[in-house]
């Protein structure tokens, strides 16, 4: 799931504590998506 | 291993270390806690009884010394004292903070929220496919 989450998202500078902030939460929305996405395929 | 990878990027940024120089090394007995090794081929090393209170006790008194109440390192006790490369193939989590390092960027950033989000679903039996990697 790490690993997708990562091929999913470009790596984009960062400069700033926001920018960091934004990467981080660009990443908790896509990483949760893959684990829906793991929990309908094992229901 | 995650955290062990999450280390490794602590350690570019912390020493301004590059990826290449930071090496993970498995020490099972956890008596050797650091080493720094100097142009010269020095190596200095940190050793201490495998006890949380030790570090935590310098962070908290640095740069004195207190009693943090661990016992005295008995090397005798000890025996040896083993080191072993990591089994990139057992520990994925490992390849993966360092591809995440070398990527730069945000990458780093993606590795930790994907790693807090997939870390508590490692407790749960029905998710075992979105277990953070060992």
């Amino acid at each position: 799931m790490i690993e997708e989450t990562l091929s999913a998202l470009d790596s984009v500078p960062v400069r700033t504590l926001e920018e960091v902030l934004e990467a981080d939460a660009r990443a908790r929305m896509r990483a949760v998506k893959i684990v829906d996405r793991f929990g309908s395929h094992a229901a | 291993m995650m955290n062990k990878g999450l280390e490794v990027i602590e350690a570019h940024w912390l020493f301004g270390a590059a990826p290449e120089q930071i090496q993970v090394v498995v020490h099972p007995q956890s008596v050797v806690h650091s080493m720094v090794e100097f142009t010269d081929g020095s190596v200095i090393a940190q050793l201490g009884h495998p006890d949380m209170r030790t570090p935590i006790a310098q962070a908290l008194a640095y740069p004195d010394r207190v009693d943090a109440g661990v016992p005295p390192l008995d090397l005798f006790g000890v025996g040896s004292l083993g080191f072993e490369p990591p089994d990139f193939a057992r520990f994925p989590a490992l390849g993966l903070a360092y591809a995440a390092l070398n990527s730069g960027g945000s990458a780093p950033a993606t590795l930790n929220a994907a790693n807090e989000v997939a870390s508590p679903l490692s407790w749960k039996a029905g998710c075992r496919s979105c277990r953070s990697p060992p």
